[in-house]
């Protein structure tokens, strides 16, 4: 196996042309891959040394946040600790701290695991994935990123080179419940981001992973809270418990998801009204 | 001269381990050494039709069972090929082994190994594996064991007490999950002689194994064991040896193999998987009258210690107290499934987990403290357990339970009324040595050096401490300093045969003949040999027990509300173990068997899909981190056993005994509507019936 190294983007989209590799952030799911030998490329192209894909930049309407930042860089991080509490939650509830020092929330959404961690949030809120390939960028909302477990809608020569968050003002929350309380692989995990104004609810999205193929945002259930805030959160439940399609595997029953599912929401629902604005 | 016993004298294994010069059996290599790997079984039951080997690279060597002087491993019921021939029985049984300069042209060269099989329709549930017209895992059927035993007339007492319990209660296969798997490492020595160093348990088993196998007589085989990296009854038998044994045998170049962790999970021993229905009862006063249980240990495809365990589990099920009326009924049957053999509890965790539900349960019912209700019905020195063995050691459950009472954390549990947490607690015992008709002995040899003493013991140290303990042990009796200690242990050629590492007898039958050496160096002699025998049960019964090792333990619970999850906090735990020669060993021991068990208890278990282990990794197999295991707290009683050296008893096994218990009775505190009677605890029926479920807090 070759391992190359790209000094910047279209380096990287150069090299991969030429040599059909797979891109390499912090490989903490390819490396695992490997390992297991579920994954055996001829040629990696590893994207550390690229400047372009570092950095989290706020400006006037939006966050970026570079493809490698690292879920360590996002909990530690004021500015997203303030404005997108979601995001900031789940990165502080992947892996244990080696993980969270490499992995990168590039690498999270690119992996296209349906338990990926980043993901519910970043559908919670808005986000819009920016791609570079041969035939120049491509801006995707998240929600069109995932097609099926382990695919996206990205060309092998797509460099995902950064993360745009809206800055809607919104209150969010995430929860997440694997089968201990580190290191583990969500069970089910849920993300829930509402704009507030005089405690009525202006804009309303929920999103959840581990219970359909991809990491999938739930309209209906959105919509249901929309129109009446708290009061609707039982109905909401029952809504969200049709919208997801989860199964039964080895890390839970489709009925646990189920369950707890609905008791994610209306935890969720409760932490965000309850919260001073 | 300081006196050692009773103070926390430091690991004499610490320094190498913690500066990585400790020597595991993965870490031996030698120039022209070849690498190992198996060719293993793509499914459950199957007969193998043909093994093609045609399309091996060159330098790739494979090795059948056709290669093989004899394909059986010696052992209990001698029911195990070395490597399958006619057919398969588990996913993952060897088939065969191939070697090859690297490990990756190994991994390549097997698989280019084809094999063809019929499909046989596969038995994976150990009840529906007793059913008359099962599909055979052996020709015999798929009874590997019985057990019958009792006292009194159950069936009658019932019928007076004023309240009976009726349960089935279900535990899953566990893993042992040692940080080092299975490893061994082969060659020739100058003598011609094959030698072994193994992750092992039992070096001289290992070479019997050998022996026979390959065909070698006893002065051609040289076994031991390497620096253990944990093994908690897994590493007792036939686990990795004979593979690339096989292959130093045909090539003459040394060999070395190493299971992978996805290996380990899948296709190595495992804790028997058990079903029991369990019924107890009891008078106003929360005396138990009578206790009826059955119990089916699911052994997998091979025996390994599973008739063992089925006797000591049997044994245990009814827990540490006084019951006159008895009926115990336990089955071990084959399967497909992974073969079980011993862990650490060998069969009394499954049991008790019902029994010592029971107690609780039977509390609240009654309105009697649990604690007092144990203490109620425990055993007492003299008295005659559930099986009718008399308890002629020291018993120390009542001044446990006492203590236990004493404890800064029971008096906290009683005291808090917040409502947030779930309480409680369980007792238990676990016995010490192999059991009656099972030779139980072992030899120990001193010898005076330049500059001190060098003590050999044929037994291992699997990181649980015993070659600190002995070091203690001859420091303390010869009067010198430990340092002047120098220990050989397990090692076919140097030491003598004390069978295995298992059944917490380590220090105390090593520590019996160590101190008989001793006498004779005393008496003036350059060299003193030992020997210690087991006592044993006057009771005719193969297998019963003699001295046991008592724990009490509590355990404090948080239910999550939105995932029903159980987050155990604290657990606090109380030890008779005769006198305490090491206090910080033997908290260590309780620390570790209390992680341990609480993996058990809410998240551990293998799950079968026709036959394949679905947990393959450490991803999957979820054993507790640092941020779920319980903040804990040990004490023990002081207490002497006359036969044991300087009063030492066995201890290393009774933590994982009855926690699993506990934590189950602390949540069912929390959530008293839900039906608890299965392992890992069942977090969709914790939910379905936590007060506030909708989830709000
Ligand atoms: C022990 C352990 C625990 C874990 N725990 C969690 C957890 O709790 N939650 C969770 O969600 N995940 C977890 N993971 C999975 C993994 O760590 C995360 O998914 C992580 O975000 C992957 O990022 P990475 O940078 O390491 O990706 P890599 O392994 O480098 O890459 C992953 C995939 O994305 C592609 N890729 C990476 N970056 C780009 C890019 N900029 N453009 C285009 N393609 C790209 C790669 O080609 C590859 O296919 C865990 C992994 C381990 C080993």
């Amino acid at each position: 196996m070759n391992v190359l190294r790209a000094k910047n983007v279209s380096e990287a989209i150069r090299m991969q042309k030429e040599t059909n590799g797979y891109f390499l952030a912090g490989g903490t799911y390819s490396m695992v891959e490997i390992n297991s030998e579920r994954f055996d490329p001829d040629c990696l192209i590893d994207l550390s040394l690229c400047p372009e894909l570092y950095g989290i930049r706020e400006e006037e309407a939006s966050v970026h946040i570079g493809a490698l930042t690292t879920f360590t860089e996002l909990e530690k991080s004021e500015l997203i600790g303030r404005l997108f509490p979601a995001l900031q939650k789940a990165a502080a509830e992947v892996g244990g701290p080696q993980v969270r020092n490499r992995g990168t929330v590039g690498g999270n959404i690119c992996a296209a695991s349906p338990a990926a961690d980043a993901a519910t949030p970043l559908l919670a809120l808005d986000a819009t994935v920016v791609a570079v390939g041969v035939n120049g960028e491509r801006k995707i909302p998240i929600r069109k990123l995932f097609l099926a477990p382990r695919k996206t809608c990205l060309t092998p020569d797509e460099v995902v080179t950064e993360i745009i968050l809206p800055k809607t003002g919104s209150r969010s929350g995430f929860i997440k419940v694997g089968k201990r309380n580190a290191l583990a692989v969500s069970s089910i995990n849920m993300a829930v981001s509402a704009v507030i104004t005089d405690g009525k609810l202006t804009d309303v999205r929920v999103a959840a992973g581990s219970c359909a193929p991809t990491p999938r945002l739930c309209p209906r259930t959105a919509a249901c809270l929309l129109a009446d805030g708290l009061n609707a959160v039982p109905t909401a439940q029952e809504i969200l418990m049709e919208e997801i399609s989860p199964i039964d595997d080895r890390w839970a029953t489709a009925e646990y998801r189920r369950m707890v599912a609905k008791n994610m929401l209306s935890a969720l629902m409760q932490e965000m009204m309850e919260e001073k604005a | 001269m300081a006196k050692l016993i009773g103070t926390g004298m430091k690991r004499v294994d610490a320094p190498d381990k913690a500066r990585g010069v400790a020597k595991y059996a993965g870490d031996y290599a030698a120039e022209n050494m070849l690498h190992a790997c198996l060719v293993r079984s793509e499914h459950a039951h199957a007969k193998i039709l043909d093994i093609d080997t045609s399309a091996l690279p060159e330098g790739a060597y494979c090795f059948t069972a056709k290669d093989l002087a004899c394909n059986v491993i010696p052992f209990i019921f001698n029911d195990q090929p070395a490597l399958a021939e006619e057919k398969v029985r588990f996913y993952g049984e060897a088939i065969a082994v191939v070697a090859a300069d690297t490990l990756e042209a190994a991994r390549a060269a097997a698989k280019t190994v084809k094999v063809t099989y019929e499909l046989l329709p596969a038995v994976l549930d150990g009840e529906a594996a007793l059913a008359p017209d099962a599909e055979k895992v052996h020709e015999q059927g798929n009874i590997c064991g019985e057990f019958h035993r009792g006292k009194g007339d159950p069936d009658v007492a019932f019928e007076r007490c004023a309240l009976v319990l009726e349960d089935m209660f279900e535990v899953p296969p566990q893993e042992h999950a040692y940080l080092e798997p299975e490893a061994a490492y082969t060659y020739i020595d100058e003598k011609g002689r094959l030698c072994l160093y193994s992750s092992t348990q039992n070096a001289f088993l290992d070479k019997t194994g050998l022996c026979q196998v390959l065909g070698l007589g006893a002065d051609q085989v040289v076994s031991r064991a390497a620096t253990i990296g944990g093994g908690f009854g897994g590493k007792d038998g036939h686990t990795i040896q004979i593979f690339p044994a096989v292959v130093t045998q045909k090539t003459g170049r040394p060999c070395r193999m190493t299971f992978t962790r996805k290996e380990n999970l899948q296709a190595s021993f495992k804790r028997h998987a058990a079903r029991a229905w369990a019924k107890m009862g009891f008078d106003e006063n929360g005396k138990i009258i009578a206790f009826k249980g059955k119990i089916i240990f699911d052994t997998g495809a091979y025996a390994a210690y599973g008739p063992s365990v089925l006797s000591l589990g049997s044994e245990h099920f009814a827990g540490p107290y006084l019951i006159e009326n008895t009926q115990i009924d336990g089955y071990l049957s084959y399967t497909n499934n992974t073969p079980a053999s011993a862990m650490r509890g060998f069969g009394a965790p499954q049991g008790c987990f019902g029994s010592e539900i029971f107690m609780s349960k039977a509390a609240r019912i009654l309105g009697i403290d649990p604690l007092e209700i144990r203490r109620r019905n425990v055993l007492r020195e003299g008295d005659l357990g559930a099986i009718g063995q008399r308890m002629d050691h020291s018993v120390g459950l009542l001044e446990s339970i006492n203590k236990f009472e004493e404890s800064d954390f029971w008096k906290k549990a009683k005291a808090d009324t917040s409502g947030e947490y779930g309480y409680g607690v369980a007792a238990g015992c676990l016995s010490s040595g192999f059991g009656k008709g099972v030779n139980d002995r072992a030899t120990v040899t001193v010898e005076k050096t330049a500059d001190g003493y060098t003590v050999y013991c044929g037994l291992v140290d699997i990181g649980q401490g015993s070659e600190t303990a002995l070091v203690m042990l001859a420091s303390e009796s010869l009067d010198v300093e430990p340092e002047k200690i120098r220990m050989v242990m397990a090692d076919t050629e140097l030491t003598d045969d004390c069978s295995s590492t298992a059944a917490s007898r380590s220090v105390y039958i090593a520590g019996n003949a160590l101190l008989e050496a001793v006498k004779e160096i005393k008496k003036g002699k350059d060299k003193g040999v030992g020997h210690a025998v087991f006592p044993e049960n006057e009771l005719d019964s193969f297998g019963v027990h003699t001295l046991y090792g008592f724990i009490v333990q509590g355990a404090k619970v948080k239910i999550d509300p939105v995932s029903g999850a159980v987050n155990v906090l604290e657990v606090h735990n109380v030890t008779e173990a005769g006198r305490i020669l090491n206090p910080v060993s033997v908290a260590g021991q309780m620390f570790g068997g209390i992680v341990m068990s609480t993996g058990y208890a809410i998240s551990e278990g293998i799950h079968y899909r026709n036959g394949v282990a679905m947990e393959d990794s450490f991803a999957s197999y979820v054993i507790p981190t640092s941020v779920d295991a319980p903040h804990i707290t040990s004490e023990n009683i002081e207490a002497y056993e006359p036969t044991g050296p300087y009063g030492v008893k066995g201890i290393a096994e009774a933590p994982t005994v009855a926690i699993a218990a506990a934590i189950a009775n602390a949540v069912m505190q929390a959530v008293p509507d839900a039906h608890i009677h299965t392992l890992p605890l069942d977090r969709t029926e914790i939910l379905r019936h936590y007060k506030k479920e909708g989830g709000v807090r």
